[in-house]
């Protein structure tokens, strides 16, 4: 069994508070796992720690075999192989969307101009972004157009794993759905991923496993049937109704 | 008090045709200056932190409590250089003080929001910083720089003092040579308070446009 990322106990504080009290998480090639919690639990934390976005206090992690906590040196060429898409998109407001794509190309993989714009556009059409928007600012974008050419950014550069935090928070219902489909294929397409979302339904469809994570720990974690419809622990079940009464209210809104 | 349109009108042709290119010379080199000794103290600031920091924020406190003209003063006769050149100097190192407080704010607020995901896609610091925080700094910048060029502008007039022939010391000139102060003070006056007007316009077209770019956002 061979992972792709292995997280060891970690542990994280801003100041007095104890975000993360010894999370630890393996994933391996392929997998999709979602992590689910209330906010506050340290799952958007937890997934910056794991590509050194934010430093952990103690613990290890190890990614393609190599210790990135030991070895800082050199972690924004590793970061490269670690896509991450953000809650609010954050895509580059000075770039149009093509652009924003192929900044790292140019930069970071050193590709020719022409070698970056193939891998561009190619990047974009694999997230249904076409050519009508390839030279529009994000500002002009929806923001779930936003969104696919953030996903487009990190596919760009052919991570190994692709980390996505609350990739639907931010955004309308209907738009979070083209979004969702589009991580839909690439999970089939066995691109490894860890998602943090409330998106049960996606849960339930996508992942290969289900994290619930509370007060900087992991509770509960296993398959999405057995932690979405069946779960051990009390607070897992209490934290899964709760959404699904909060999805109930939204679909019943007229 | 009598106004005479055709007089003003004379007197507005001379004071521009005398002294309006010492004072754009004042303003456009004081700005650069100011701009360039800005951006490396913003730089420092931003980037190197620390005791540097430190230093780089007492320097700007000391450079904003005095007032310009003595900064003018303390250039032209500690010195001992031309008084065109002693007035670029004071003007740009005084503006340098206010230029890297805006920059740096607004290379901080660019940071908070683009950073993490500069150096997701594999960037460096610095590549993160030459490639994204720069550019997006710079044009969020233009409305507050182009109101600095109108505050060196009217600033430049203190150059007055040590006897630079910019547009100001032009309209007293004629002004004493007339023995008549009216005509001349408000010719001089229509033409700061033109071109400031249009540097003001300038300025709200350009913050209109950045808001429907989507800069300063939170997205």
């Amino acid at each position: 069994m061979s992972y792709i990322i292995e997280a060891h106990d970690i542990h994280k504080s801003f100041g007095k508070h104890h975000v993360l009290k010894g999370v630890s998480l393996s994933v391996e090639e392929g997998e999709t796992v979602v992590i689910i919690g209330p906010s506050g639990s340290g799952k958007s934390t937890f997934l910056r720690c794991l590509n050194l976005l934010v430093t952990p206090d103690r613990g290890r992690i190890v990614f393609n075999g190599i210790d990135i906590t030991s070895n800082r040196n050199n972690i924004h060429r590793i970061r490269q192989e670690i896509g991450f898409v953000f809650q609010q998109f954050n895509l580059f407001a000075h770039l149009t969307a093509i652009e924003n794509v192929m900044l790292g190309l140019l930069k970071v993989k050193k590709l020719s101009r022409e070698e970056a714009v193939r891998r561009a556009r190619e990047a974009l059409l694999s997230v249904g972004i076409t050519e009508d928007l390839w030279n529009k600012y994000p500002a002009q974008l929806s923001g779930g157009q936003q969104q696919r050419v953030a996903i487009a950014r990190s596919l760009a550069m052919e991570p190994k794993l692709l980390l996505l935090d609350e990739p639907t928070s931010a955004l309308d219902p209907e738009l979070t759905v083209e979004v969702l489909k589009v991580l839909e294929r690439l999970s089939r397409n066995k691109m490894t991923m860890i998602v943090v979302t409330h998106e049960l339904g996606f849960a339930m469809r996508v992942a290969d496993r289900v994290v619930f994570m509370e007060d900087g720990r992991v509770v509960e974690e296993g398959p999405p049937e057995k932690i979405l419809l069946n779960p051990d622990k009390e607070r897992t079940k209490t934290f899964i109704s709760k959404l699904m009464e909060l999805y109930k209210m939204e679909r019943s809104r007229p | 008090m009598q106004i005479n349109v055709e007089t003003l009108f004379q007197i507005l042709v001379f004071v521009v045709s005398r002294g309006l290119a010492t004072t754009i010379t004042l303003t456009v080199a004081s700005f650069f200056l100011g701009l360039g000794l800005g951006s490396v103290m913003a730089f420092l600031q931003i980037v190197v932190g620390g005791i540097v920091e430190r230093v780089v924020d007492f320097v700007t406190r000391f450079l904003r409590s005095i007032p310009p003209i003595l900064m003018l003063f303390i250039v032209f006769y500690g010195l001992n250089i031309n008084n065109i050149l002693a007035s670029i100097i004071g003007l740009g190192i005084i503006s340098a003080a206010y230029q890297s407080q805006f920059l740096r704010g607004i290379a901080e607020a660019v940071s908070a929001r683009q950073l993490e995901a500069a150096l997701s896609v594999g960037l460096s610091r610095w590549e993160a910083f030459t490639s994204v925080v720069v550019p997006q700094t710079l044009m969020m910048s233009t409305p507050a720089l182009l109101n600095e060029f109108a505050v060196l502008l009217k600033d430049s007039s203190i150059a007055y003092a040590i006897g630079v022939k910019e547009m100001f010391t032009v309209a007293v000139n004629l002004a004493n040579a007339r023995m008549e102060y009216v005509h001349p003070l408000i010719a001089v006056a229509v033409v700061y308070l033109a071109i400031c007007f249009l540097i003001s316009l300038l300025a709200t077209l350009v913050s209109e446009k950045l808001k429907h770019m989507g800069y300063g956002v939170s997205s």
